[in-house]
């Protein structure tokens, strides 16, 4: 439909959708303001909504108890090293399937798709042994490592990929230029908006990972923030205020990101093949 | 014969020696341990000493680690070595026809970082996670018997495995309520201009990307009994109170409902670009014949909506069935294992009783269970395809 055919929203219908925004927005509200009460003031019914004092001193006391800036400082080596090495790997398969002809290029492609079929349960204890054995558990490496290739990641870089025209390339491979000049040169800067894309989602899917950091570190100071908080929410599990702090602080650095890259989030979604 | 096939043939050369040399190490090693291990066993038969036990179960330790080691490394040179001929062999075959040549070597070479990965943390592991669903494993059981089909068996008769399928099945009984939400939210979106369509946008693509963890601390303060919002909400309407999360017979659509709220945004993201696809003139076709509103949702929008529709439903019916995060969070299975889905039930198995052979066994069924759904949804998307 375009915007000819579009007519104004009737008031019924804003009212509906403010209302709608609104029970998608109350629980973060709810979550700030929470924050800053007292721990005994939550205990009321019906609730209340802003506090008697403004609390400062809880947000210092939920970030100071457990090290979250080392939580926080974790979950970003984390999802930064996750997200560089995905394109790095990505890209590379992606060149490979989507502009060298070779055999068993499409074998070996749906061997890869197949993967995404594979629950991560299955995945969760063997992984565990290999990185015990490599004597990777607690450390950056058991984090990392084994996510810097995604499947999905590949299949959207190919997708892109095959959209690019091919005449630059061709004029690159006359004058004589190799398959890595042709991709570091001329593909990578073509492709800068879908390089952006699989990194932000790539950084915000190891953000929210839970069950693989939970399992493959030990000691707090290894902790991402995800797991960081779920150790807060079971330690302090009467003080709701403080868990809130926590809980705010770590949806912050989320939203800040997602404000700042909203559109390749709306590309990301567009480009997994929703084209039908 | 040219000089390249000769290398190759050195190279297989190298690896036939290899092998015997392999084989006869591991012989040696292992002869040497059972040798040590039979003297022990002499030993405890007239001496019962906690030391000559703990020497024999030491002994045992190291053959286990002898074996699993030499295996494992020589295993690792022979694949490389058998790779390194198949190389030699493509290369000398092919010295004829350079561009071919540097075509496939190029292709290979920029798939293999990514290929070598997946080889090592995805294929390798779903291998061994196979290989261990076939023993009684514990990580910290120096003993690890073959036990063949045992915990298979053990798993489809286990009351527990089942609950667990049946309210892992149950709360993914809200994906197509949750999808007729977004696609609702979605229509209502694209249908009408709105002001501060961007914000509204945003404002429900948020949950989505957020910590998970603190949406379940949110939530789980939300369902509070006694102090929580929805209560309150619901005391408007003059409904509750409700104990939510802490009867049985309501955590589940507790949990529910709360991913319904989660995804309803990004599901609502998707149908609108969805529904952006679909060209003008159709509607303006159905206008022409006379197409009511409903008639022209029937059949012009939810037929050209089929693969969105399809990949929403199937990536989230996958993501459902491994649904572990709020769980973990919020109920730890309870109460009374109401909200114990398989994921978390074979995280209990793994890591709390260490029965990793089990739990293998059980994520091996869960599996063939996604497998199962994926192509049964391809299917039955596939036949309806007649109305497009």
């Amino acid at each position: 439909m375009n915007n000819k055919n579009q007519k104004l929203a009737s008031p019924g219908m804003l009212l509906l959708a403010i209302a709608l925004a609104f029970t998608m927005l109350a629980p973060f509200v709810w979550m700030v303001l929470t924050s800053f009460m007292d721990d005994l003031e939550v205990f009321t019914f019906p609730p209340k909504f802003v506090p008697d004092e403004w609390l400062w001193q809880n947000w210092l006391e939920a970030l100071t108890t457990l090290p979250f800036g080392r939580f926080f400082l974790n979950s970003m080596l984390m999802s930064i090293g996750i997200a560089i090495g995905q394109l790095f790997f990505c890209s590379m398969a992606a060149y490979s399937f989507a502009r060298i002809r070779f055999p068993g290029r499409d074998a070996l492609f749906l061997a890869f798709l197949s993967f995404m079929m594979v629950p991560v349960i299955v995945l969760l204890i063997p992984r565990f042994l290999l990185v015990n054995a490599f004597g990777w558990v607690d450390t950056f490496w058991a984090l990392i490592v084994p996510e810097v290739v995604s499947v999905w990641g590949i299949f959207l870089l190919r997708q892109f990929f095959l959209s690019l025209p091919r005449d630059l390339e061709d004029a690159a491979r006359i004058d004589g230029a190799g398959e890595w000049t042709i991709f570091w040169r001329i593909i990578l800067p073509l492709s800068k908006p879908a390089l952006a894309t699989l990194g932000v989602f790539a950084f915000v899917a190891s953000w929210q990972s839970f069950l693989w950091p939970l399992i493959a570190t030990r000691s707090l100071e290894m902790r991402p923030i995800e797991v960081g908080i779920a150790s807060f929410h079971s330690i302090y599990s009467d003080n709701w205020p403080l868990q809130m702090a926590a809980a705010t602080a770590a949806v912050l650095p989320l939203l800040v990101l997602f404000f700042f890259a909203q559109r390749y989030f709306v590309r990301g979604i567009a480009l997994t093949g929703m084209k039908g | 014969m040219n000089r390249a096939h000769k290398n190759s043939l050195w190279l297989i050369a190298l690896t036939v020696l290899f092998a015997l040399w392999g084989f006869f190490a591991v012989q040696e090693a292992v002869h040497e341990q059972a040798t040590t291990i039979s003297q022990l066993e002499a030993l405890t038969a007239t001496h019962s000493a906690p030391a000559v036990q703990a020497a024999l179960q030491q002994s045992k330790f190291v053959l286990n680690g002898v074996r699993q080691n030499y295996l494992g490394w020589f295993f690792a040179i022979f694949i490389l070595l058998i790779a390194m001929i198949a190389l030699v062999d493509f290369v000398s075959r092919n010295l004829q026809r350079p561009m071919r040549l540097r075509q496939v070597l190029a292709g290979y070479s920029f798939v293999a970082p990514a290929g070598v990965q997946l080889l090592l943390f995805s294929l390798g592991p779903i291998l061994f996670a196979l290989f261990i669903s076939f023993h009684s494993w514990s990580i910290l059981a120096q003993e690890k018997p073959f036990v063949g089909l045992d915990n298979y068996a053990e798993v489809l008769g286990s009351g527990d495995f089942w609950n667990s399928l049946k309210n892992t099945a149950l709360y993914t009984l809200h994906v197509p309520v949750g999808m007729a939400v977004s696609l609702g939210l979605a229509l209502l979106l694209n249908r009408a201009k709105l002001p501060g369509l961007g914000i509204l946008r945003t404002i429900f693509y948020l949950p989505s990307i957020t910590s998970f963890v603190a949406i379940a601390i949110v939530w789980q303060w939300i369902y509070n009994p006694d102090f929580g919002l929805m209560n309150y909400a619901l005391s408007w309407l003059g409904l509750g109170p409700y104990e939510w999360l802490h009867n049985p017979g309501t955590a589940l659509l507790s949990l529910m409902l709360m991913a319904i709220w989660v995804q309803a945004g990004y599901q609502m993201v998707i149908f609108l670009a969805g529904l952006q696809n679909i060209p003008a003139y159709l509607y303006e076709a159905a206008l022409i014949d006379g197409a009511s509103t409903w008639q022209r949702f029937r059949y012009v929008t939810l037929p050209m909506l089929k693969p969105t529709t399809f990949f929403v439903l199937v990536t989230s019916v996958i993501g459902s069935f491994q649904v572990f995060t709020q769980i973990y969070v919020m109920t730890e299975g309870g109460p009374l294992q109401a909200t114990e889905v398989i994921v978390y039930h074979i995280y209990k198995n793994a890591w709390d009783y260490l029965r990793m052979g089990f739990a293998s066994a059980m994520s091996f069924v869960l599996f063939v269970i996604i497998m199962f759904l994926t192509l049964l949804q391809f299917r039955m998307m596939g036949q309806r395809s007649d109305w497009q």
